[in-house]
């Protein structure tokens, strides 16, 4: 079955070129052109995933997330202009899956589909079948044991870096903010102490020997939070 | 420009009747002193068979010099009559008794009287004015310096600190002065001597004598309790700030001393507005270059933008008008121009609107603690796409730094260093980002091995308008307003920006941004 993207975007030219790249790629497509329309459209066709845009002319988009994560589990991924980056934190921290800015590529539009399809499913899946060996490239963690494996050589991780890496395994390719991050290790009582999270992220990707300039495996989205590369 | 006020002062007696008592008992023993002394030597002289003109003589001397040294109208007038009775008890015939038996000494004693009341009392008053004149002489002589030196201040805060350094010499008193802007908020302040301005009481009576534009405080009618007396520096603008004075001792103010401080009041009220003026006068150049600038930048910025413009535009046109004859292959290559330029048109909007934002200061830096190979990682994986056909290193020391910065900014300064590497080197040249700590500063380092920056130009780089485009531009669009950005932000951040050229040839351009000081962190274990 193709899956449904909704499309909600007060731009004409933005939709029509988005409905054209997400077609060819077999997606079907819905447009909305402002955020009551969108949530009309969400509750009626019950699409995939929502691409919303947070400047709708109507509403907050923080607003729309707020009121489609009342109702449903309806994957978000949010696009807003650069330069807007606490808008962006708000809205993941609101329920949003995943974000683009503007200016984007379609290619990376679809890789962020791609990635909120498979972990729709894959957390459903993961739901049932508990912990399990995960791999990305060179490393695999093993969460049923709670090891982590470097090219076939066993990484000795700190019970947070520990943490911090499963989360980040358990959410693939989906960017986690600072605040989630924390919240999820420290308790939401710490949700000021960047300073761990910061060091613990610092001292994660020396073992697992990152080059900077080209990490494979923890990508740092900034002023936002983390991702773990896709594949 | 300066108003006069009447001033209500009500002069202070409480507490000097002691101090009478105390002189009245000197001068009478001075007088005293002064009658045995003259008749000693009165009686040495007869002794010596002097007559007895020169003995009246001795004492209208004595009593010239009393009246010289008490100043005082009722003593002088005791002495005459002392003198005379002294003269008649020792030395008029009977001796020791107060009768005379020639009728002609009633007359002398009279004429005596007469001589030594006039004398003395000329000569109080000579004295008097004599002391009046050099008091006034002083007085001037300090207005004088005090106005020269109130003349030759730079700045409000010297102004009070002199003004209060003066009054608190002139006045031997604890001097407070307080500035205020035309909203009422404290400019600037300086105090001599001690703090009895600071209690709330005074504060009040301070306020009051501002707000209300007459003295306030001790020697006025308006809570007189008060410990100081508060004198308001007026202008025709309104009230500028208070001058307190709060005498060490218990002595009233005199009326020449409140002259003084008026004048003193009047004269810092000058120099406050010539200050004020001068400061508008400033606010205003300062405007109009702003003005200028914000031109200068519009025309950059429309050249940095019909550039890229000019481009999409003809690629774009090309292919609409001759889809059907050319090839695929061209097609593609048009489209991907089309593509490079909208994506340096992306980044150039979004350098224009932070310029922008900073050049109206609204820019307000979300600090926040960042890792600083974070910032650099970011940054590299912002550009990585157009910099396929270079390659670009990172080197992270082993020990993690963190620093409180506005990360998105300072990530849009590396990105803007590193479009300028990837703009200004041939293709396949090696772009590396450093980083390191040193003396209290982190330093973001980013050099390639490149041609390098001509020497002329070099000086130029953060100049907001050049003459005309780089000459290496190559046809390829200006970095003026990338660069000047990169100052502006890192400036904001306290830090400073640098670019040189490196042996054998490249360019680094170096970006220090202070540490707040704060512990930092080997490459360990932070778990607990």
């Amino acid at each position: 079955m193709q899956p449904l993207i909704l499309i909600a975007d007060d731009e004409k030219t933005i939709r029509s070129f988005l409905k054209v790249s997400l077609e060819t790629q077999d997606y079907k497509c819905i447009e909305a052109d402002c955020g009551a329309s969108a949530l009309m459209l969400a509750a009626s066709h019950n699409p995939d995933i929502l691409v919303l845009d947070l400047g709708l002319p109507d509403m907050d988009g923080i607003d729309v997330i707020k009121k489609l994560r009342a109702l449903s589990q309806l994957p978000i991924i949010v696009v807003s202009a650069r330069g807007h980056d606490r808008e962006k934190v708000e809205a993941l921290d609101a329920g949003a899956d995943d974000y683009l800015t503007k200016p984007f590529s379609v290619s990376e539009l679809l890789a962020r589909i791609r990635v909120t399809l498979r972990h729709q499913s894959g957390s459903r899946l993961s739901e049932s079948s508990g912990g399990t060996l995960l791999a990305l490239g060179d490393l695999s963690i093993d969460e049923d044991k709670r090891r982590v494996w470097l090219g076939g050589e066993e990484l000795h991780l700190t019970p947070n870096e520990y943490r911090v890496l499963a989360l980040l395994f358990k959410h693939q390719g989906k960017v986690l903010t600072h605040r989630f991050i924390i919240e999820n290790i420290w308790g939401a009582f710490a949700s000021d102490d960047t300073q761990s999270l910061r060091v613990t992220l610092g001292n994660l990707r020396r073992k697992l020997k990152e080059d900077p300039a080209q990490p494979r495996y923890i990508i740092t989205e900034i002023g936002v939070g983390y991702r773990l590369a896709d594949e | 420009m300066r108003t006069t006020r009447p001033v209500r002062v009500t002069p202070v007696s409480t507490h000097t009747s002691h101090r009478k008592l105390l002189t009245v008992g000197i001068n009478a023993l001075k007088l005293l002193l002064v009658m045995l002394l003259s008749t000693a030597l009165s009686m040495l002289l007869r002794a010596l068979g002097a007559s007895e003109i020169n003995i009246v003589m001795l004492y209208l001397l004595g009593i010239l010099l009393f009246s010289y040294l008490a100043r005082s109208y009722f003593f002088s007038l005791a002495a005459s009559l002392f003198g005379v009775l002294f003269y008649n008890f020792f030395f008029t015939e009977p001796l020791y008794t107060f009768q005379v038996n020639s009728p002609d000494y009633p007359v002398t004693f009279f004429i005596m009287f007469l001589v030594g009341s006039f004398t003395s009392m000329l000569t109080i008053r000579i004295k008097k004015e004599t002391l009046l004149a050099e008091e006034r002489e002083a007085r001037i002589k300090a207005l004088y310096q005090i106005e020269r030196l109130l003349l030759g201040v730079k700045n409000s805060a010297d102004l009070a600190e002199l003004a209060a350094g003066a009054l608190a010499e002139q006045f031997s008193s604890s001097v407070n002065i307080q500035f205020f802007d035309p909203t009422g908020i404290l400019r600037s302040s300086a105090l001599k001597g001690s703090d009895v301005f600071y209690d709330d009481r005074e504060r009040l009576v301070c306020r009051e004598a501002y707000l209300s534009g007459n003295p306030c405080g001790r020697g006025t009618k308006l809570f007189s309790e008060a410990k100081a007396l508060y004198m308001p520096i007026s202008s025709h603008s309104g009230v500028l700030g208070v001058i307190g004075i709060a005498p060490d001792a218990a002595a009233a103010i005199t009326g020449a001393q409140l002259e003084f401080l008026e004048t003193i009041s009047a004269q810092v009220a000058i120099v406050l507005e010539r200050e004020l003026l001068y400061q508008k006068q400033e606010e205003t150049q300062v405007q109009i270059q702003h003005e200028r600038l914000r031109a200068d930048m519009l025309r950059a910025i429309s050249h940095d933008l019909r550039t890229p413009l000019t481009g999409i535009m003809g690629s774009a046109s090309t292919l609409l008008d001759n889809f059907e004859s050319i090839s695929d292959a061209v097609k593609k290559d048009f489209l991907k121009n089309i593509c490079d330029e909208t994506g340096w048109l992306s980044d150039l909007v979004e350098n224009i609107l932070n310029m922008t934002r900073f050049d109206e200061g609204r820019v307000v830096l979300k600090i926040e603690q960042e890792a600083a190979e974070e910032l650099i990682a970011g940054a590299i994986g912002h550009v990585k796409k157009r910099a396929q056909r270079h390659t670009i290193q990172a080197e992270i020391p082993s020990e993690i730094i963190l620093l409180e910065v506005d990360g998105v900014l300072v990530t849009q300064v590396l990105v803007n260093l590193l479009d300028n590497a990837l703009h200004y080197t041939p293709e396949g040249s090696l772009i590396i980002v450093s980083l390191k700590r040193s003396d209290g500063a982190v330093i973001f380092e980013v050099r390639d091995n490149g041609p390098g920056i001509p020497a002329e130009t070099l000086p130029h780089l953060f100049d907001r308008v050049k003459p005309r485009p780089l000459a290496s531009d190559g046809g390829r669009h200006g970095f003026g307003l990338g660069l000047l950005l990169c100052k502006s932000i890192v400036e904001a951040h306290g830090g400073a920006i640098s670019i040189r050229n490196i042996e054998p040839h490249g360019t680094s351009v170096t970006v220090r941004i202070p540490e707040k000081e704060g512990p930092t962190y080997a490459a360990s274990h932070l778990d607990s």
